[in-house]
């Protein structure tokens, strides 16, 4: 069967002939990674199996790879910071809109209580020209802002904090009793 | 660096515990294991992917060599890479930098094996201390796992290839519901490192490449095929329990000192996500049922085989798929003042200006995932994408409307519910001159076309790959090779204003020119045609085609042995619930230079569809003067 698959594989290749308080405030330099895919129409059409690894530059195989990302793992201190470079179009999305899958997992990486999600969620919609004040703003003075206005309100400054991002980030229980 | 480690290794005492364990010990425990039969057992077979030989011996699919401490021996002795797994572990801890992985003691490098070894031979840490990993722990909690789920990545539209799927393990991260996103997934890959299509397609067919798991954020993955590619992702929760799956993510870190050679057809992404599931629990039997090509929705059919092996089932419907769907539930001025808004921003918001609070919402976020979808995914968005998007957003905000959800259909059906990868067929029928009978069977490897029970595809494209029909002529006892196909891809995705996609074709075989009047393998020629055009659909049911066709033939039934010659190609599919296929097509081909000869080709089928393994398709042909029509039995292994 092996060779019954290499035979079809050679055939198809014949005619292919053709630190706490700066806590996650450094940048990662992630998010055009994932554009790096190079998708040739030759490749398209015979194989699309080897799934790319574009990626595995920065979520490689040798450690040190970056000082961000190690083994496919994120920092724990720059997890905030790789989460917002990924995804800020879709997390800017889910600001305007007032919540969304992508702001409920960066309010957990901002060490948000759930109960604290939602008020979290209207202050990004409220403050969205704050947050975002400029077409370039980048995902990191975005990242800043958003740990501002946290800061600037006394509900949110208690239910998300760094202290329970580290916690989470570094395997601890997350459950802080905050009352 | 160095110095400053051995200071702080020396101030925890860990290189002054005992060097290495004694030697008696060591012996002992060998010979305990060689005793129990170790090396015999299923987990050390699955730990080290050992594999059965045709011989009888034994092989391992990891092709690097850091993987085996009795050296290049280890690949092929079980017994001999337990004895010096045992050796290696015992050994004194040398004080290395922290991050030098490659340089980490063997407990540290092969957590799996010591998690194991220390349970079966119930090692006396006193005796064989264990060594301290700070690499090791700190990834692994980071990690965090709880669960694994499986997770099926469907076909892309416009990327035919794409339709084999690819399947990879996402690992639930302790951080409570809602959060997965940021869980991490393992994702077996090969590290490519050519942009040569040919030298590509060489070395993945013959091993040329080096595969490797991978960890990394789900978000990634999410970015890279809800988003950019629109692909469907299909997650299965599986019942591994909290041990198994620590197993799991010890065993992908352990992979890290070695790689596979990654074989496109055999051994490549699903295969070795298998491999890594039976390390997980070792009384899965997954990747020995896979003898031929292996492909990810078969694969995934294996898993779901597993009585109680699968939990559940949830899907995350593509960008495209929100996009679709959003667009459904919109009037006609809706449609429009979307794009006008996701064409020129703030300057279009006179339009909206008018409705309710809500209403203007939903346009909004339309038109922001219109605009994205045209423009902004891309490594460097433009200033205009930048500027429109901001006002987009901040019109959004404006309205203070909270999220507005709503169930979106993935493009296709689960990707189990499919008919299987190969298909097997019978055939009989007639065929002028005559209407002499004659008798067929068919093998195809791979996958789909539009006469296939279309349930669990993407309904706008066909993929076939290495599929032959043979038949015996009754009148003249000849047998001969009817129809080849090395590949044949039709994407025939159907326009939509907002996310146009023109429709191709290629096709490369052999076929029979049953028409010039000759008969057996001297009729026989090989040939390759190609074209592109539109494509328009009709809710599910209807689909409409029209592409151009160049085609390139050569064969003994020609004239000086060849044609080339342009023409059309027009095709319509038509699909009644989960039990009819209807298809017509006809093609005409101008040729121009070589055999010039012409005749129109038509040709009209219908499937019936029996079962998700069993089909009844009647299909007849026309060609010039030349007629056929044959009645077929096929079935899907």
């Amino acid at each position: 069967m092996k060779r019954l698959a290499l035979g079809l594989g050679a055939f198809v290749l014949l005619i292919a002939g053709t630190a706490h308080a700066q806590y996650g405030m450094a940048g990662c330099g992630l998010g055009s990674l994932i554009f790096g895919n190079d998708n040739g129409a030759l490749k398209q059409i015979l194989a699309a199996t080897t799934n790319g690894t574009f990626a595995s530059q920065t979520f490689g195989i040798t450690s040190g790879t970056s000082n961000c990302v190690s083994a496919g793992v994120v920092k724990a201190e720059r997890e905030q910071a790789a989460f917002a470079e990924v995804n800020f179009q879709d997390l800017k999305g889910n600001m305007a809109a007032g919540g969304g899958e992508y702001l409920t997992s960066f309010a957990t990486l901002l060490g948000c209580e759930d109960s604290a999600k939602p008020g979290f969620a209207k202050m990004t919609q409220d403050k969205l020209e704050v947050l975002v004040p400029s077409p370039s703003t980048t995902p990191i003075q975005m990242l800043i802002s958003v740990k501002q206005q946290i800061k600037a309100s006394p509900s949110l400054a208690a239910t998300c904090t760094d202290a329970r991002a580290i916690a989470r980030a570094e395997g601890r229980p997350m459950t802080l009793a905050k009352r | 660096m160095f110095f400053g480690w051995l200071l702080v290794c020396l101030s925890v005492g860990l290189c002054a515990s005992p060097a290495s364990a004694d030697q008696s010990y060591l012996s002992e425990l060998q010979a305990r294991a060689r005793t129990q039969g170790l090396a015999r057992t299923r987990m050390w077979q699955v730990l080290l992917h050992y594999h059965r030989t045709l011989f009888g011996g034994w092989r391992s699919s990891a092709d690097g060599p850091g993987f085996f401490l009795a050296g290049s021996a280890g690949e092929t002795d079980p017994e001999a890479e337990l004895m010096a797994t045992l050796v290696a572990f015992s050994a004194s801890a040398k004080p290395v930098p922290p991050d030098d992985e490659a340089g980490q003691h063997a407990q540290c490098r092969f957590p799996a094996r010591w998690s194991w070894l220390k349970q079966e031979l119930a090692i006396d840490t006193t005796r064989l201390p264990e060594q301290p990993c700070p690499l090791f722990a700190g990834w692994r909690q980071a990690i965090a796992p709880e669960k694994v789920g499986f997770i099926y990545s469907a076909a892309y539209i416009n990327s035919p290839a794409s339709m084999y799927g690819h399947t990879f393990l996402r690992l639930t991260r302790r951080t409570g519901e809602g959060n997965r996103l940021i869980d991490y997934i393992v994702n077996f890959a090969a590290e490519e490192n050519t942009k040569n299509g040919f030298v590509y397609a060489w070395k993945g067919l013959f091993g040329g490449f080096a595969g490797h798991f991978y960890v990394m954020p789900y978000y990634v993955k999410i970015q890279e095929y809800s988003n950019i590619e629109s692909r469907d992702l299909w997650e299965y929760e599986l019942a591994l329990d909290q041990m198994q799956t620590e197993r799991l993510v010890e065993h992908t870190w352990e992979t890290r000192s070695t790689h596979f050679n990654y074989y496109f057809l055999t051994e490549n992404c699903s295969y070795f996500l298998l491999e890594l599931l039976e390390v997980a629990d070792p009384g899965l039997r997954l990747s020995e049922r896979f003898h031929g090509p292996v492909i990810p929705a078969d694969t995934l059919r294996a898993v779901l085989s597993v009585a109680g092996l699968v939990k559940g089932r949830t899907v995350r419907p593509s960008l495209r798929a929100q996009i679709l769907n959003r667009k459904s539930h919109m009037t006609g001025s809706e449609i429009k003042a979307a794009e006008a808004l996701s064409k020129r921003g703030r300057e279009a918001q006179g339009l909206i200006a008018d409705w309710p609070r809500e209403r203007q919402a939903r346009i909004i976020d339309a038109a922001y995932d219109l605009l994205r979808f045209r423009e902004g995914l891309t490594k460097d968005p433009s200033p205009e994408f930048l500027r429109k998007e901001r006002e987009l957003l901040i019109l959004r905000g404006r309205t203070g409307v909270p999220p507005l959800e709503s169930a979106v259909q993935p493009a296709s059906d689960a990707p189990e519910t499919g008919h299987r990868s190969l298909r097997l067929g019978l055939a009989g029928g007639l065929a002028s001159p005559q209407h002499a009978a004659f008798e067929e069977i068919s093998l195809r490897l791979a996958l789909h076309d539009f006469l296939d029970p279309s349930r669990g595809y993407l309904d706008d494209a066909e993929l076939e790959m290495g599929q032959v029909r043979i038949r015996f002529q009754n009148a003249t006892h000849r047998l001969f090779p009817e129809r080849l196909d090395l590949l044949n891809i039709l994407s025939v995705s159907g326009y939509d204003r907002w996310i146009p996609k023109t429709a191709w074709t290629i096709r490369a075989g052999g076929d029979q020119a049953h028409n010039l009047g000759c008969a057996g393998v001297r009729c026989s020629y090989g040939n390759l045609n190609t074209g592109g055009g539109i494509s328009l659909r009709l809710g599910h049911p209807f689909l409409f085609f029209l592409l151009t066709d160049v085609d390139l033939a050569a064969g003994a039934p020609f004239f000086d042995h060849y044609r080339i010659g342009a023409g059309g190609f027009a095709g319509a599919v038509l699909r009644l619930g989960r039990f009819s296929q209807t298809t017509a097509e006809g093609r005409y081909i101008y040729y121009f230079l070589g055999d010039r000869r012409r005749a129109p080709v038509i040709s009209v089928g219908q499937g019936f569809n029996l079962a998700t393994w069993a089909q009844i398709r009647l299909v007849g042909d026309a060609v010039g003067s030349y007629r056929e029509a044959r009645a077929e039995l096929l079935s899907y292994f």
